[in-house]
């Protein structure tokens, strides 16, 4: 691999945890959701998305072969209704997923889509398994790790089921900015003649990346 | 879907994805554990700056009184035996919380003083983190006792460090409930923040 894949990678990887706190939302905006209404739960769902790494990264994966804006629309929507479903069924519910656990399959959903990318499955097995079916599995994985974001907070059950709903549409809108930048990047990005040969570099990046979110939120569940 | 224009072969998918996972590795050992565990095997995030030690490492937590002698004043002791400097006191707060809403009550104590408490709520459970923070708030705080739903919490407290010990309680309930803490003990005052 050409060494300035290697920078970026370390660039990338070194400034992963930087990005976040070391575990879902900071202190402040713990306090900011306790006692704050709707718009604080809108406001911090879409931080969190725009915020949130692991997410971005297997958006930037799902659209990374998308040309055509139709396909795009029909892929961040599937992962859109896959992460709403858990992220709303997972609080309202109550159900507790361990969320290292959960963002461990996080990180391997990236994997799997930067493998995919770059038409591993087929080499390896043969077959194409179906795209659209993995990123409505892998969204509904995703909504798992949200609804565990949400649960670290006491959150008073009464007024729960709007405060939810909010949060869901701060995810959604901070999605839709955050792909909006992605989209823009990617577009001059594809014009370079360089773009065919540095996407499979870009996909094992990618997929670096991943591995190195498996590992980090394993390691926290062996010994938090 | 569009995708890679020449497809790679399995030998090159199987290298790319072994890359992908060294050079994960590699990062997780020197700078990603070093970090945010305090895990470092290679000695590589001490040497780099990056290494940072646990939360429960970084800040002991004093094992008696004794050890947290000198500074607050107060007496080395032996044994089971607890002496104090700051004068005896006993106190009672109430707080009458509605739906949905939360409170603060806590103590102001100097490290390795101790107290005696009782709390119980009237008209449902509440939710509890019974937590401090140091008199440098910017250290953030530490969570000592958490609860859902609790209808009362008993027990004694030895500060770990100089600063505001107590409650927070909130009411989950859709009607309104009251909670009353008693306090007894070496401390300057209990008070709502």
């Amino acid at each position: 691999m050409p060494v300035v894949t290697l920078v970026a990678t370390l660039t990338l990887l070194m400034g992963l945890p930087a990005v976040l706190g070391a575990h879902g939302v900071s202190a402040a905006d713990r306090a900011f959701m306790e006692q704050g209404g709707v718009m604080a739960f809108l406001y911090l769902g879409a931080k969190h998305m725009v915020t949130g790494y692991d997410h971005l990264l297997f958006l930037f994966g799902v659209i990374f072969f998308l040309y055509r804006m139709r396909d795009v629309g029909i892929y961040v929507t599937l992962f859109a209704v896959g992460h709403s479903v858990t992220l709303l069924y997972g609080v309202l519910s109550g159900t507790h997923v361990d969320a290292y656990l959960v963002d461990a399959v996080i990180g391997f959903s990236v994997v799997y889509k930067a493998l995919d990318n770059l038409g591993a499955f087929r080499a390896w097995f043969g077959v194409q398994p179906d795209t659209k079916a993995a990123v409505f599995l892998f969204g509904l994985i995703h909504g798992f790790g949200l609804a565990t974001k949400l649960q670290d907070f006491a959150l008073p059950r009464a007024g729960l089921a709007p405060k939810i709903v909010a949060f869901n549409a701060g995810v959604e809108i901070g999605q839709v900015l955050a792909l909006a930048a992605i989209l823009l990047a990617m577009a001059y990005w594809r014009r370079t003649a360089a773009f065919s040969r540095q996407a499979f570099a870009a996909n094992v990046v990618v997929m670096a990346c991943g591995f190195a979110l498996m590992g980090y939120q394993l390691t926290g569940y062996f010994v938090s | 879907m569009s995708t890679l224009a020449d497809l790679p072969s399995s030998g090159r998918l199987v290298r790319a994805t072994l890359v992908a996972a060294a050079i994960a590795g590699v990062m997780l050992v020197t700078v990603i554990l070093p970090a945010e565990y305090g895990i470092d095997p290679t000695g590589i995030g001490r040497a780099t700056g990056l290494y940072r030690a646990p939360e429960a490492a970084a800040e002991p937590l004093p094992t008696s009184a004794a050890s947290a002698a000198g500074a607050d004043g107060v007496t080395a002791t032996a044994g089971s035996l607890f002496k104090s400097v700051t004068p005896f006191r006993s106190d009672e707060m109430s707080v009458t919380l509605a739906s949905g809403e939360g409170a603060e009550i806590k103590a102001q104590m100097a490290a390795g003083e101790r107290l005696i408490f009782s709390w119980t709520s009237v008209g449902g459970g509440v939710d509890v983190d019974m937590h401090g923070e140091s008199l440098d708030t910017s250290a953030g705080d530490r969570s000592y006792w958490t609860g859902e739903f609790e209808a009362d919490g008993h027990g004694a407290f030895e500060a770990p460090m100089t600063g505001n010990h107590g409650w927070f309680w909130q009411n989950l309930n859709d009607t309104p409930v009251t909670v009353t803490v008693k306090t007894s003990g070496f401390y300057t005052r209990l008070f709502r923040p």
